[in-house]
């Protein structure tokens, strides 16, 4: 129970600092020791009060997603650090609180509560680090599809509630029309929040208009979230009475990576690039899921989580309030910007996938999950893997062009937390341990 | 065994720390310690388990076997004559090419499949960079293609290898693979060895990267990243014998293709390097000749010729960049009358020459011979082929040879008179070249094949 009672009042507390205007760092430092505090507290057995019992999923699991949530804020507040007044810092936890209850919950009622303050905390932040008119249209829409698709999920647990008689989340018993409609506007909901294929076209404009930080956040606290919940639900059967589920997860994740490989390739600008390579991440975490293989979703959930931390805290870094196109990151790794142009180069490789580093493993674990399927899924899913090459190492190559020497670059120099997470994708890419532990015990 | 991985390692996590000037003396240091290391530190039989990804089927499975011996020792000394020869390196190049080599060394000891994939990806990817960043004016797209081809094969043998691995298969000692998995396992691998390799008509961007790319770059590509992929049919060739056996005949006949078409292709080139790049797609049809039929002659005949060529290529192309340096140009016909401005140049010109038309006393003839007696006991239709393409292979390098030895020099020379000491570097390559082809039967002894069967 303290660690739920801690968790309602880290944000009260932020939000009391915000009233007495204490010094930002002070508010900053009171985030992430919160943060860290509240890592502490789930990682330990708990109970909870009888008559909230029936509101938590039971497994086991849980307790992974409920960190990974924590530590993609704790990561967060690390990278955005420069950034974060005590405003952001107070919208940035009531958006973790309510990624911790939605995937923590047994209740259709409390998920949706949970989500929607992650949206309102996204909404308040990409508003708030909102600089020009084009990061105003870009949150409104962001902020009127996502409207739209909360709707969706109203309407979605209204018709699974009827059905079913209680708002208690749990397998399909029966095939009725009005449940199948149900779970369907609640399985797309979730496809809207991780940004994949059909539902993705909100994300790149999205991304390429809000700021460095607020894309940052957009890129992994609401995808962390969306993908825990789905692969929660996906695995214990909620969404079982959804006809064709298997052949339709499988057509959406080869979708999802064939459109966001395919839209990645030739783009001129890092942040359009970014986003739809994270598009095409997407895929394969919701490839395992085809064949409910909770395992290798998760471990590639946790990959990306930190992969995209790392890409996007140096990538803000480096460029400041601009875009940059490949031409303004040649000769980077000569100035003072050369640690965050490394982290770029590690964490871009990780995302493709190159040998000692996480992605690497953890794309084996999505591949190798669907290998006893047809040919045709793991074989495009290979080949499109290889297609990734070709854009992230197109990215890689001008930090390595030879250039004349330019001493007008606006990077900052010096490190921030975004290092820490590019040395964790190489770490954990060769010692296995930590995943193999985490695999064996908890998925 | 650990220390040969750890020098390649430490070296490229220093790397970035050193000043430019003392990169190329390191260079050199690495090569030299890590090739002697392969010679002396590496002994038949060593091995190294170690449990990695247990649930990925990925471990660490290295051994020496006495096919990859002289590879590794290959690896060794093309990584060194490229140290010696650059005079300055730039230091993301070495770092690239360090990182390309420790591939390549993961790739030929390793005896886990995944392992092998990841070797063979390290090796792949790095060239990327090296061909876009330094070389000609097209070498944007020769590395697009280049990375498009790679990366494609190297799907298809991830596929390859991810279908024996959920079947539990998961190292090159395993002997028993289901027959149904087996042809389907070796249809996915023969496109991973008909665009790596490369064969005809999947050569494509074999010439548009040695076009383009750097010395260093085509001297380590053709001399030993090349030999990754035929490797590897040796590697999956105990586990697939029965695909292989069934297969054998298609692919002999395809990889004789290839050579006809190789050297129909080398002769037609007006320009010295893109002559040795179609040169080595006829080279490596010969070793897929030999790995076809699977027997114990042909495999051994593929390792000479993998040897003999890894020798002989890097070898033409550092002699052609420094043609370039002393005249300006690539093109054959500026060469005339060349061997009175430069003989020594010109001399091991000559000795790689030789080597490709497959004159005994040189490393590529025990190899293609063997490849011509295996046809002649399994099938000597292809031979129908194979002798044709020899000849051709002869003309185009006696054409070459009487341009740069008779004539008069016409093109104005540049005033860099040639680096006698880049020149004699080509004795790391053109010295192993010669004392292989003299006595190819000491090596086989040395490397424990049991004599030549």
């Amino acid at each position: 129970m303290t660690a739920w009672i801690v968790l309602g009042m880290v944000p009260i507390v932020l939000m009391v600092f915000e009233l007495l205007e204490v010094p930002k760092a002070l508010s900053l430092g009171t985030l992430a020791a919160g943060l860290a505090i509240l890592m502490v507290l789930f990682s330990q057995p708990h109970a909870v009060l009888p008559m909230y019992e029936h509101l938590l999923a039971p497994h086991q699991a849980i307790v992974i997603y409920q960190e990974l949530v924590l530590g993609t804020a704790l990561g967060l507040t690390g990278v955005l650090a420069p950034h974060q007044d005590r405003l952001a810092s107070t919208l940035l936890m009531m958006a973790t609180a309510g990624g911790v209850a939605a995937v923590s919950t047994n209740n259709w009622l409390m998920l949706f509560l949970g989500i929607e303050t992650v949206n309102v905390g996204l909404y308040g932040l990409a508003g708030h680090w909102s600089w020009t008119r084009i990061g105003d249209e870009a949150l409104i829409k962001y902020f009127i599809l996502g409207s739209l698709f909360t709707a969706a999920e109203v309407a979605g647990i209204g018709l699974i509630g009827g059905i079913h008689g209680t708002l208690t989340i749990g397998p399909s018993t029966t095939g009725h029309s009005v449940l199948i409609a149900g779970l369907t506007l609640m399985f797309s909901a979730l496809l809207f929040k991780m940004g994949s294929f059909p539902f993705h076209l909100w994300a790149p404009d999205t991304y390429e208009g809000t700021a460095w930080p607020a894309t940052t956040v957009i890129a992994t606290l609401p995808k962390i979230v969306a993908g825990s919940v789905l692969i929660h639900l996906t695995t214990s059967g909620v969404f079982n009475a959804l006809p064709h589920l298997t052949q339709g997860l499988e057509t959406i994740a080869v979708g999802t990576m064939i459109v966001g490989s395919l839209g990645a390739w030739r783009q001129r600008r890092l942040k359009r690039m970014l986003a739809y390579a994270a598009i095409a991440q997407v895929g394969y975490i919701l490839l395992p899921l085809s064949s409910r293989h909770m395992g290798a979703a998760s471990v590639y959930l946790l990959s990306y989580a930190l992969t995209s931390i790392a890409v996007f805290g140096a990538a803000s870094a480096l460029s400041g309030s601009a875009n940059p196109t490949r031409l303004d990151l040649v000769g980077v790794l000569d100035t003072g910007g050369r640690w965050f142009a490394a982290t770029l180069i590690v964490a871009l490789a990780g995302f493709a996938g190159f040998p000692f580093t996480l992605g690497m493993a953890a794309k084996l674990y999505s591949i190798e999950a669907v290998m006893h399927d047809s040919p045709v899924l793991w074989l495009t899913a290979l080949l499109v893997t290889g297609f990734t090459f070709l854009y992230y190492f197109r990215w890689i190559y001008p930090f390595f062009a030879q250039s004349p020497k330019t001493d007008d670059s606006t990077v900052s120099p010096g490190i921030n937390t975004s290092q820490l997470f590019a040395l964790l994708i190489v770490g954990l890419g060769i010692w296995s341990y930590p995943l193999a532990w985490l695999t064996q015990n908890f998925l | 065994m650990l220390l040969y991985f750890l020098i390649p390692w430490m070296f490229l996590i220093l790397l970035p720390w050193l000043p430019q000037a003392k990169t190329r003396p390191l260079f050199i240091a690495m090569a030299l310690s890590d090739t002697l290391q392969a010679i002396f530190g590496l002994s038949l039989g060593q091995s190294f388990h170690g449990s990695w990804w247990p649930s990925l089927g990925l471990n660490i499975a290295l051994a020496v076997t006495p096919f990859s011996q002289p590879l590794l020792w290959l690896n060794g000394i093309v990584l060194l004559s490229i140290a010696c020869t650059n005079q300055s390196p730039s230091r993301d190049s070495v770092f690239w090419l360090s990182l390309a080599y420790s591939g390549v060394s993961l790739a030929f000891l390793s005896r886990n499949l995944l392992l092998y994939f990841l070797g063979f990806e390290i090796a792949v990817l790095p060239f990327y960079l090296l061909v876009r960043k330094e070389g000609g004016t097209d070498r944007r797209a020769a590395a697009l293609y280049f990375l498009a081809f790679s990366a494609i094969a190297g799907m298809f043998l991830l596929a390859a290898t991810l279908t024996l691995v959920v079947h539990h298969i998961t190292t090159f000692d395993s002997h028993v693979v289901p027959r149904t998995l087996q042809f389907s396992v070796y249809g996915l691998l023969l496109v991973m060895w008909a665009i790596k390799t490369p064969l005809w008509p999947f050569h494509l961007w074999l010439p548009r990267t040695h076009g383009e790319a750097s010395t260093p770059v085509s001297m380590y590509l053709s001399g030993v990243a090349l030999k990754v992929a035929p490797f590897g049919f040796l590697s999956f060739s105990s586990m697939l014998a029965p695909a292989i056996h069934h297969a054998s005949s298609l692919l002999a006949l395809w990889g004789a293709l290839t050579v006809l078409l190789g050297s129909l292709l080398a002769l037609g080139q007006t320009d010295l390097k893109q002559t040795v790049a179609q040169s080595s797609i006829a080279s490596m049809g010969y070793v897929l000749i030999a790995l076809s039929f699977g027997t114990s002659l042909g495999n051994q005949a593929a390792i000479l010729i993998m040897i003999g060529h890894g020798l002989a290529s890097p070898l033409l192309f550092l002699v052609t960049s420094r043609i370039y340096d002393l005249i300006g140009s690539r093109q054959i016909q500026d060469m005339t009358g060349l061997y009175q401005k430069s003989p020594a140049l010109v001399s091991w010109l000559t000795v790689g020459a030789f080597a490709y038309m497959g004159i005994p006393g040189l490393a590529l003839f025990p190899g293609e011979f063997g490849v011509v007696m295996v046809a002649l006991q399994r099938d000597p239709v292809i031979l129908y082929l194979i002798i044709p393409a020899m000849l051709f292979m002869a003309a185009t390098w006696l054409r070459v040879l009487a341009r740069v030895h008779f004539g008069h020099l016409t093109r104005s020379t540049s005033n860099v008179s040639s680096r006698t000491g880049s020149v004699w570097s080509a004795a790391w390559l053109g010295i192993p070249l010669i004392l292989i082809g003299i006595a190819p039967i000491w090596w086989t002894h040395i490397w424990n094949w049991g004599g030549l069967k």
